[in-house]
């Protein structure tokens, strides 16, 4: 019983027409597609961007972690030139 | 690549129009979410594995952009409505809103179809796909269980608790009115 009201009230949908796409739409479709490759970004340049990137950012903390010498070498200096290396003016 | 595209779209295009239309009623979101989903078929036809029958994946693709485009609406229309809260322009929150224009709905029977298409709308999003599946593309059990990558039981329950919901929703709004 419920299955057959349930069906009644889903008749009008049988009213529903197949219609023909629209006559322009494969253009359409044939713009998109050159639109996005054009503006996408292939997965080789993807890679090469990624891994330059990632070059740049290791070499630079490779740098940055190897400077800890740069501060005794000032040292040094300071020593070698007997300079104070504090505000302090009575040893 | 292009003819077969062609040969593709002459096949299944209207297949891939109609079904759009089932989701939005709207001409112009149906013309979009066809134009996406042949995007998507020339993008991935070299992938496609033949495990199942080419016309299965387009249903699923067509199925998936439909309820992708009703989705970003969605959260178009939502940001919409927050932005009209804090800025005068409340208009805008009207904007994204499509209005019923399925070609396939004869005029006499326009206001009873949307109420109808209004109701199915606002299931949940497997239960509308298998009753569309089912009572609009007449598809069988068996096809929507592929389509759907469920087991014919499955479909079975997700369409008679959508028929059983909307028969509920449908009660209620007679009521009301």
């Amino acid at each position: 019983m419920s299955q057959n009201n349930s069906n009644d009230f889903l008749d009008p949908l049988h009213a529903v027409e197949k219609v023909e796409a629209p006559a322009f739409l494969f253009s359409k479709i044939e713009q998109k597609i050159r639109y996005v490759r054009e503006n996408t970004v292939s997965k080789k340049v993807a890679v090469v961007w990624v891994t330059s990137v990632s070059m740049i950012v290791l070499l630079n903390l490779f740098i940055l972690t190897q400077s800890s010498w740069i501060p005794t070498e000032k040292n040094n200096l300071l020593q070698s030139l007997q300079l104070q290396n504090s505000n302090s003016l009575y040893p | 690549m292009e003819t077969s595209l062609q040969e593709l779209y002459t096949k299944y295009g209207k297949l891939v129009y109609n079904l759009s239309l089932q989701y939005v009623q709207n001409k112009e979101d149906a013309e979009e979410i066809t134009q996406d989903v042949f995007v998507a078929i020339h993008q991935s036809i070299d992938n496609f594995k033949e495990q199942s029958k080419i016309s299965t994946w387009i249903y699923r693709i067509t199925i998936n952009k439909s309820l992708d485009f009703i989705r970003s609406k969605n959260r178009k229309r939502r940001f919409a409505v927050l932005t009209s809260l804090f800025f005068s322009d409340g208009n805008e929150a009207h904007k994204e809103t499509s209005h019923f224009n399925h070609p396939g709905v004869l005029m006499e029977q326009k206001e009873k179809l949307q109420h109808i298409y209004d109701l199915i709308n606002k299931l949940p999003p497997n239960q509308k796909t298998a009753l569309i599946l089912s009572k609009l593309e007449y598809k069988s059990q068996q096809e929507i269980a592929e389509i759907m990558n469920l087991s014919p039981k499955a479909v079975e329950s997700l369409v008679q608790r959508a028929k059983t919901g909307l028969e509920k929703k449908l009660k209620l709004s007679e009521g009301k009115q």
